[in-house]
């Protein structure tokens, strides 16, 4: 690179302080276009990735994280600008070198959503051995970075197996072995765990922390928690860096990242609450800092707390003369001689929110495709208002009265429109064209994506194809819902319609069942319902279910963050009770009675 | 601590499973020739010996192997059986109508069914004891000599055990469209025409986009692997012929011996 060029193009302060000879990576305005420069997925971008540095990179989904994550890795050559990977130029003057970028990705590791995706082999520790294979090194070194890299990730006794077998967890601390042997200077891993349950998320957090000695880690992620580890945040809005700079200054910052389409942590919109509510509190930069500062508040006699108990904030359960929507007894589904799930007893009124929580392989989301009606049950009785879910004709009688919304829904957009996509149930309904287009028109309108109508569903963005999937359901008025993890994998605007839509159903007395990974969402709910191996492990009330913290961790679950943290305020001698939701915390922690 | 982690994986595989995949590959092929000479009862019964003792020596569940094997073995037997009908030679045994069985058809449709079933079970037991990476690689090595010639062998065997470890996920995720498609009432098992292919459209495209998905990210897994096509790669567990395949050879001669005295 010649001196002129390192001139004209400002590197920033970051790179001026770590200096250049220990810069893994440096993208200077950088722009990068799917559709030859109609429009651009980055422009302008300029940044640089420093040795054992760990980077966050966020944004709305859209925003180019993914991008950016792949010319990171040097997968993918930008359009413009300048990129230098390893001390070399990979790309300059609208012109790749091969030879560099093929160097750059021989030490640089990617993990990326989809374990299932990077997976090559047939067996794990083959599987770990097939980038060191690639890298033609000798045998016996293969053997000690397969074991050395399995240990690492605490993996060593899955070498055998068969990945297919594995949870999605497992998968991803397979890939991150199988990069790490490699022996990479950089490992960029995108959304990596966007579809882990709590015990997948916990592990791969952890592993990520043994990382942090041995190589540069970039995280592209939505969760403020990933931020707060990172050493440096970068956040992209529509394709330019929005924001880069240390995490803290950000993440003190609400309405800052709610317009860049983040959202703020937990602490952070608690603060936000109570200052509002006349609070005089200074920005926290932990959780536990708030708490005390908190807890000194209320100990003066500043605040005044409003305990919640248990059985106050509860919805009670609902009438029992009210007819159950579903109504599910003993119910059980087995793969041949292999029993999925068992003896689940389950009824859900009209309007009722109920939550279904499980770590991965609980049977979540086999009992979903049993209340929709996709699945035959193996044992027990199972009604949807009236008709039989057991018997055919009840599950024919029963079609398109269900909502059902799978896994990443998007993923059933097919059509050349959003508009046909959207009016293909209400078509096999059979309905009238008028009808059906007041329907389509009606679901894109309330979900907040009419404009996109006449655009192909496979142009959009992540969260826009999620919503339109949602259209999709929404156009069928179904009498009831049932959710697969419908947040996942969303930005926080996103998450929010879909969280909306939720409420609203529920206020029209539709009953619906959210399977969930995240408890916060579950505390919302009317009812909780948690499954572990197949089974009902609890069952009740939210209260009464996130009482049963080392229940809830057996089966490989967490507490929502509002009661994590009134019961860190109980041992700081501050008693606010147990709210489960971020209202009722707010609620409790009272008005301040200060003039 | 290497040697013990590897020894112990080593030490889990079955005798059967321990042979070089080539040996194997080989064997199961000349015992699938072979058992085209199978025709009388004491060489059935020397071929049925060699099917159990390789089921014992590749630590296989006799019930779970034959279940796998039932499925394709059946419609083979059916075509045999036709010969039951179809042979018009030597006494007849039964008949019916105008069908009639002889007991040269009942002798050429028993030895059909030993045969062809003999077949599978050799086939099933090869890739019961061989995982699909060593299968593809054995091909590899086969084939080897079709690299002089120009043919890309290194990647076809990649691609084959890829579309072998893709087979399953994509099945599931058909499975996961069809029931999201039906739930929202479109089914190819009923309705008007129009409506059965619309539906079918909307089963083939999101089928086709999850593959073509996997493959864009398939193709980003293994550049970030750092796989090349036609580069110098190693391998972890080079392929050697051990005393192991040496004694399996030696088998696989003596049983064409006695099969061929038993004639």
């Amino acid at each position: 690179m010649d001196g002129a060029r390192e001139g004209r193009v400002p590197l920033g302060r970051y790179a001026a302080r770590v200096g250049r000879d220990r810069l893994l990576a440096t993208l200077s305005d950088v722009g990068y276009s799917f559709d030859g420069g109609a429009t651009w997925a980055l422009e302008g971008v300029s940044l640089s990735v420093g040795a054992r540095e760990r980077l966050c990179l966020m944004g709305a989904n859209g925003s180019g994280k993914s991008t950016l994550a792949l010319l990171l890795a040097a997968l993918r050559a930008p359009d413009e600008g300048t990129v230098e990977l390893k001390g070399r130029v990979c790309f300059a003057e609208g012109v790749p070198e091969p030879d560099a970028y093929r160097a750059a990705r021989r030490s640089t590791g990617l993990v990326f959503q989809d374990p299932d995706d990077q997976i090559v082999a047939g067996m794990v520790a083959d599987d770990v051995a097939f980038g060191p294979e690639n890298l033609a090194l000798d045998p016996a070194e293969i053997g000690r970075r397969v074991e050395r890299e399995l240990d690492r990730v605490h993996a060593l006794d899955l070498a055998p197996a068969d990945p297919a077998e594995l949870s999605g967890g497992q998968l991803q601390r397979v890939a991150i072995a199988g990069a790490m042997a490699m022996e990479p200077a950089l490992m960029v891993f995108d959304e990596a765990s966007a579809f882990l349950d709590v015990r997948g998320r916990s592990a791969l957090a952890r592993v990520r922390g043994r990382l942090a000695d041995v190589c540069a880690q970039v995280w592209v992620s939505h969760a403020p928690e990933d931020a707060e580890e990172a050493d440096r945040l970068v956040v992209l809005e529509r394709g330019r860096v929005a924001f880069d700079g240390p995490p803290a200054e950000l993440l003190a910052d609400a309405p800052r990242m709610r317009s860049l389409g983040l959202e703020p942590p937990f602490r952070l919109r608690l603060f936000e609450a109570l200052r509002s509510r006349g609070w005089e509190l200074c920005p926290p930069g932990s959780d536990d800092e708030l708490a005390c500062s908190i807890a000194r508040i209320l100990a003066k006699g500043g605040g005044v707390s409003r305990p919640v108990r248990a059985s106050r904030g509860a919805k009670a359960s609902a009438p029992s003369g009210d007819a159950a929507v579903f109504e599910a007894r003993d119910l059980g589904f087995s793969y041949g001689a292999t029993p999925v799930l068992a003896g689940i007893d389950l009824s859900v009124r009209p309007g009722e929110l109920v939550a279904v929580v499980g770590a991965t392989g609980s049977g979540k989301s086999t009992l979903a495709r049993l209340l929709a009606g996709l699945a035959e049950p193996s044992t027990g009785v199972l009604r949807f208002c009236g008709a039989d879910l057991a018997t055919r004709a009840g599950r024919r009688a029963a079609s398109g009265r269900i909502g059902f919304v799978m896994q990443r829904p998007e993923r059933q957009l097919f059509a050349e429109t959003l508009a046909k996509d959207v009016a293909f149930g209400p078509e096999n309904l059979g309905l009238p064209g008028v009808e059906v287009e007041a329907r389509v028109e009606g679901a894109l309108g309330r979900l907040g994506i009419a404009e996109l109508a006449d655009r192909s569903p496979f142009e959009l963005s992540g969260g826009q194809q999620r919503l339109a999937a949602l259209a999709g359901v929404l156009a069928l008025d179904p009498e009831a819902w049932i959710l697969d993890e419908p947040t996942a994998g969303l930005d926080a605007e996103a998450a929010a319609r879909v969280d909306a839509l939720i409420t609203e159903l529920g206020a029209e007395g539709r009953p619906v069942i959210l399977i969930t990974h995240a408890m916060e969402r579950a505390a919302a709910a009317d009812r909780v319902v948690v499954l572990a191996d197949g089974r009902v492990g609890l069952a009740g009330t939210p209260a009464e279910v996130f009482s049963h913290a080392r229940e809830l961790e057996a089966a490989g679950l967490g507490l929502p963050a509002p009661l994590v943290f009134a019961r860190r305020l109980r041992e700081l001698g501050a008693d606010v009770g147990d709210p489960l939701t971020f209202e009722a915390l707010v609620d409790a922690l009272g008005e301040v009675g200060c003039s | 601590m290497l040697v013990s982690s590897t020894s112990r994986i080593a030490a889990d595989r079955s005798p059967l499973a321990s042979l070089d995949p080539r040996t194997k590959i080989l064997g199961a092929i000349a015992l699938m020739a072979m058992s085209f000479f199978v025709g009388n009862l004491a060489q059935g019964a020397l071929a049925l010996a060699m099917v159990f003792s390789l089921l014992g020596l590749g630590d296989l569940s006799v019930g779970r192997f034959f279940r796998s094997v039932v499925p394709i073995v059946l419609p083979l037997i059916v075509v045999a059986a036709l010969n039951l009908v179809v042979t018009r030679s030597g006494p007849v045994i039964w008949s019916w109508g105008f069908l009639s069985v002889t007991l040269d058809g009942a002798a050429t449709a028993l030895a059909y069914g030993f045969r062809v079933t003999l077949i599978v079970c050799f086939g099933a037991t090869l890739l019961a004891t061989t995982p699909a990476g060593e299968l593809a690689d054995a091909f590899a090595r086969l084939l080897s000599p079709l690299r002089r010639l120009g043919a890309p062998v290194e990647e076809w065997a990649l691609v084959f055990s890829l579309a072998l470890r893709f087979v399953p996920t994509l099945a599931g995720e058909f499975h996961a469209v069809r029931e999201a498609q039906a739930s929202r009432g479109g089914t190819i098992a009923r309705g008007r025409a129009t409506q059965r292919l619309r539906a079918l459209v909307a089963l083939v495209v999101p089928v086709f986009a999850a593959a073509l998905r996997h493959a864009d990210n398939l193709s980003l897994a293994l550049d970030s692997r750092a796989w090349e096509s036609g580069g110098v790669r190693t391998r972890w567990h080079p392929l050697r012929f051990t005393g192991r395949d040496a004694a399996a050879s030696a088998v696989l001669v003596f049983y064409a011996v006695i099969l061929t005295a038993l004639s």
